[in-house]
């Protein structure tokens, strides 16, 4: 199956772009997603696994969880926690 | 020796003095010994309930950190204090750029004006003398071009914190400029200036600060410069500025939006439209993160607040129209919180029928970026329905009173921070609590949304609390805690994009702190006495609004926030439970040493009165 990453601030700038289409197994997970991500893009791997500030990940809109199912289609965002400006 | 100068613009008598040693232990500077001065004046000038806060008995109080214009890290900040004219309570202002520095520089940590001067003036603060000069030609310059003027009247070394016409024409939410957009922004201190007819406070000359232990400081500086710049935080910031925030708050769902009633909105508002844009990024005095954009529209900024509040909030779309009304309210001298807010408010009223075109002068719609240009100059002139906003807060009295449900502001001052509470519950108790009103940057809890461990928060906070932000539970404790950290870092002078728990637990806390007072003054603060200032001063502050009238029942939220729903994405459904938040109130109180109805208990008072 094939799902969308959008990348947001700043994790998109190691990449190049804002989006990225994973192709993942069936019943693969948010985890399996982020893990496919890093061996796409391993320069992701630091800010990604970042100590200060872990990133959120959202799928469809909600917030998800490392065993949350990806069905085909899926779109995730993977965000930075920072709130305050 | 810091000087303190009160300077009566009525009589023109200037008093210079040194600053007591005694209240520099128990309040630093900036911030905490500002609200000593403030309640002192406002006592001495009457009931402070009834002094009018355009009148010439309120005290305007300009105030340096404690370790303002020395080499600390990010130490450019000071603070601008008197009653509020937009809200009637405490107000307080905090600003970087380089006017603290100079004023200290100069020879004066602290102005403390009162009275009103005849006709517009200046004050010229040089080799610790100050003369109060003639403003001719000045009065009804916008702000960067009075800066520019007075450079050429005095030479290119000088420094001004003025005003633009919004403050001249006293409009309630007019802050104090320095530079093209660093700004004390809230609580229209800007009007209290130009009530009192001054259009400006000019600093140059003098000696660089001196310290106790320059080789020390300059060690500590090294020191924490390096750890800072290990911050993930600070590094992004020092790229992308604040505007990145603009798109985790918008993928929460979390941007207020069209006053609120949505909580998201275009993509076209990311820092990477922004940056479009931008073409350099700049600093404060001594700063170490370098976060505010030059853009190429002729101005500086935007920031995430105003992206989002003269943006989403406004239901205004394109970055470069943002960026123009950025710029336009910096020149005219108006804080962009308040503006966008009071603007989206009247936005509303208008889509809901509750104020019509015989008041507004025409239509109001979301998103009508000609509109909105001519209303905020308008609202700086007070022209037409210009002249109704420029009340901010205060403009209910023209609106039926069903129009306050629809404000979003807690102690009639307009929410600083374009992210909405309703999700993260301790970020909504700061905001009731704050003692200026709506405002994130006097305790804004960020870390819990980390996910930290539970050990890794106790470490932090001393106290049980929720790594879950959308949980009651432990919150008080957490705002404690940041209410008193941001307040010692407002008295040092340290801004708060490097202080401890402000979107990082690797920024500078108590110990830096205690490092860097050390080395600048020569006296130990432990991390302990440096907390119980923060204590002392946010007493203090409780104390200020207790006697401007303020109550429990002032420690509250806007309507909205309680009774509506957040309507989609990852926080839809979410407010705040009106039960659950007068608990967390009481926690608070007590977690701040506070009676039931949120007082000071005497034997606190004594202390405060005997400071």
């Amino acid at each position: 199956m094939k799902v969308t990453v959008h990348l947001g601030e700043p994790f998109w700038r190691q990449v190049g772009r804002r989006a990225v289409e994973l192709t993942l197994a069936e019943g693969a997970t948010l985890a399996d997603a982020c893990a496919a991500l890093m061996q796409f893009q391993p320069a992701l791997a630091p800010e990604l696994e970042n100590g200060e500030a872990k990133p959120v990940w959202f799928l469809n809109d909600e917030e998800g969880q490392p065993e949350s199912l990806l069905a085909d289609g899926a779109t995730i965002h993977v965000v930075w926690p920072v709130s305050g400006g | 020796m810091p000087n303190t100068a009160l300077i009566d613009l009525s009589s023109g008598h200037i008093e210079i003095a040194s600053t007591p040693e005694k209240l520099t232990c128990a309040l630093l500077g900036g911030r905490g010994m500002n609200m000593y001065y403030l309640r002192k004046h406002l006592r001495a000038a009457g009931d402070p309930r009834v002094i009018d806060p355009l009148g010439p008995a309120n005290p305007l109080i300009f105030g340096a950190g404690l370790l303002t214009g020395t080499i600390a890290p990010n130490a450019a900040r000071f603070n601008v204090t008197a009653k509020s004219p937009e809200s009637l309570g405490l107000g307080d202002a905090n600003c970087g750029g380089f006017f603290a520095a100079a004023m200290r520089k100069a020879g004066f940590d602290r102005l403390i004006i009162v009275g009103r001067a005849a006709r517009p003036s200046y004050l010229l603060l040089e080799d610790g003398q100050i003369t109060l000069c003639d403003a001719d030609g000045l009065w009804g310059t916008t702000s960067p071009r009075a800066q520019e003027m007075l450079r050429a009247r005095h030479g290119s070394g000088t420094v001004s914190a003025v005003i633009g016409p919004a403050g001249e024409n006293r409009v309630r939410m007019a802050s104090v400029m320095t530079g093209i957009k660093n700004t004390a922004g809230r609580g229209g201190m800007g009007a209290v200036m130009g009530s009192k007819h001054l259009k400006a406070v000019v600093a140059r000359g003098g000696e660089p600060i001196a310290v106790a232990d320059k080789a020390a400081l300059s060690a500590a500086r090294k020191a924490q410069t390096k750890y800072l710049q290990g911050s993930k935080v600070v590094q992004v910031l020092g790229e992308l500025g604040t505007p990145f925030l603009y798109e985790v708050s918008n993928r929460l769902g979390a941007i207020r939006t069209r006053n609120s009633q949505d909580n998201f909105f275009e993509e076209t508002l990311v820092a990477a439209e922004i940056e479009k844009y931008s073409d350099k990024r700049l600093a404060c005095t001594s700063c170490v993160v370098h976060c505010r954009h030059r853009n190429t529209l002729g101005g500086e900024g935007p920031e995430f607040s105003t992206i989002g509040l003269l943006g989403a909030n406004i239901g205004l779309a394109p970055a470069d129209q943002v960026i123009t009304l950025n710029n336009l309210v910096n020149e005219l001298g108006m804080d962009a919180s308040s503006t966008g807010t009071i603007i989206a408010w009247a936005m509303e009223l208008y889509q809901r029928g509750l104020i019509r075109d015989d008041l507004t002068g025409g239509p109001l719609e979301w998103g009508d970026y000609e509109r909105v240009h001519d209303l905020i100059n308008d609202m700086a002139y007070r022209r037409g329905f210009g002249d109704v906003l420029a009340e901010s807060t205060q403009a209910k009295r023209s609106f039926p009173p069903e129009a306050a449900d629809y404000l979003i502001a807690v102690k009639d001052l307009p929410q600083s921070d374009p992210h909405d509470v309703r999700y993260i519950k301790s970020f909504a108790l700061g905001i009731a609590v704050a003692s200026r009103g709506a405002d994130h940057l006097r305790n804004r809890p960020t870390l819990d949304i980390l996910k930290l461990p539970d050990e890794v928060r106790m470490k932090i906070f001393g106290v049980e609390t929720s790594a879950d932000p959308t949980t009651y539970e432990g919150k008080a404790g957490m705002v404690a805690w940041h209410d008193d950290i941001y307040a010692v870092s407002d008295c040092l002078g340290i801004c708060r994009f490097v202080t401890h728990g402000f979107n990082s637990p690797h920024l500078l806390g108590y110990g830096h702190f205690s490092e860097l007072v050390q080395s600048a003054i020569g006296q130990a603060f432990s991390k302990a006495e440096l907390r119980e200032v923060g204590r002392r001063v946010i007493d203090l502050e409780r104390q200020v609004n207790r006697e401007l009238g303020r109550t429990r029942a002032d420690d509250t939220l806007p309507k909205r926030y309680f009774d509506d729903p957040m309507p989609a994405r990852a926080t839809k459904g979410h407010r705040i439970d009106r039960e659950k938040f007068q608990e967390m109130l009481d926690e608070y109180y007590a977690a701040r040493g506070w009676d039931g109805e949120g007082r000071l208990r005497a034997e606190r008072l004594a202390e405060l009165n005997a400071l």
